[in-house]
């Protein structure tokens, strides 16, 4: 394999674990505004903001790449938000501080929601990939689009 | 590669770096928060009951309960108040706490800092004084039932709640139950 496509899809790679780990991080962040943080945020327009403006950025970079790419992308960048996530509510039971989240009160159900919301992240994502990639193709120089001219009638 | 590949690559690590700015101060909290949460109900007690002699049937009587309270965790908490239920116990009614406390019933009392409350900073110790009065000119019947002793020693019986706040959180949390463990031998009158 082309070195060359070998390092290119590394930092591709990159730029999606960042994608992930930001879009988890914030989704995150906003959900526990109780905790008095730094950065407050509203949770819906977070998941939709941060989701698709982190697809875009996506799309913008992988111009060059088949669509399948794309979205195979867009499913792991999501994936690890979600993942992020997951890892952040279960923090203190990580760090050893409670046994269990139930020893902190009845709020299953609100631990359940703040998963269950994460998921909006995929659909979202996707989209905002493919809106990147077709605004990519849309700002490029006439010589670096994808696909043929449109013909002349 | 594009100006706008550039620009993207940028937009990306700029929103990884405040989310992971975010994240961390996130985490410390609420790691922090949550350990406060645990350990605050088994570190709150009591450190003295002082309880005057009553010489005349109209003496206002303060009773004093200092509380303690040892922070543990690593963030910060605010003591929103304490209030408490105060008790006499009479030794030759034996029947039941549940059944004889409305007799034995004094006054309330408590610890009601104003503002935001009273900070207790990570890894310390707070004393707080919580006091109830009994007014005797007007509470005869309070006095009275606080005036009971037994070889000179009085036997209260208090039961205290703790409302606090984590600090810089809206995370409020109460500690029912507090239970004065009476001391053998009762308490002896302060100032006798």
């Amino acid at each position: 394999m082309d070195r060359e496509i070998v390092r290119r899809g590394l930092i591709e790679a990159v730029f999606v674990v960042l994608a992930g780990f930001s879009m988890g991080a914030l989704v995150v962040v906003a959900n526990f505004a109780d905790y008095g943080l730094w950065l407050s945020l509203d949770v819906g327009g977070t998941i939709i903001f941060v989701a698709l403006a982190a697809g875009i950025a996506i799309g913008l970079r992988l111009q060059d790449a088949e669509p399948q790419f794309l979205v195979l992308a867009g499913f792991v960048a999501s994936s690890i938000a979600i993942v992020i996530v997951v890892l952040s509510v279960y923090a203190p039971v990580f760090a050893g501080v409670v046994p269990s989240l139930e020893a902190l009160g009845p709020s299953d159900s609100a631990r359940a929601v703040i998963i269950f919301a994460s998921l909006f992240l995929i659909p979202i994502h996707l989209v905002g990939c493919v809106a990147g990639y077709a605004l990519a193709d849309f700002l490029a120089p006439e010589g670096f689009r994808r696909g043929r001219a449109p013909e002349r009638l | 590669m594009t100006w706008f590949a550039k620009a993207a690559a940028v937009f990306v690590a700029v929103l990884a770096v405040v989310g992971a700015v975010a994240w961390v101060n996130f985490v410390d909290r609420y790691v922090a928060a949550s350990d406060a949460r645990m350990q605050i109900p088994g570190n709150v007690g009591y450190h003295d009951v002082t309880i005057p002699a009553i010489t005349s049937p109209d003496q206002n009587v303060t009773v004093g309960v200092l509380f303690e309270l040892r922070n543990p965790s690593g963030i910060a908490i605010d003591i929103m108040h304490i209030s408490y239920r105060l008790y006499m116990d009479n030794l030759t009614d034996t029947r039941p706490f549940a059944e004889k406390s409305a007799s034995i019933f004094v006054v309330p009392g408590g610890f009601f800092p104003p503002g935001i409350g009273y900070v207790v900073g990570p890894h310390t110790t707070a004393l707080v004084w919580g006091n109830a009065t009994v007014f005797g000119a007007t509470q005869p019947t309070q006095l009275e039932r606080l005036n009971v002793t037994f070889g000179g020693h009085y036997y209260p019986i208090i039961d205290a709640s703790l409302v606090y706040r984590v600090h810089d959180t809206s995370i409020v949390e109460r500690v029912l139950g507090i239970e004065f463990p009476t001391p053998q031998g009762g308490i002896v009158p302060y100032g006798s």
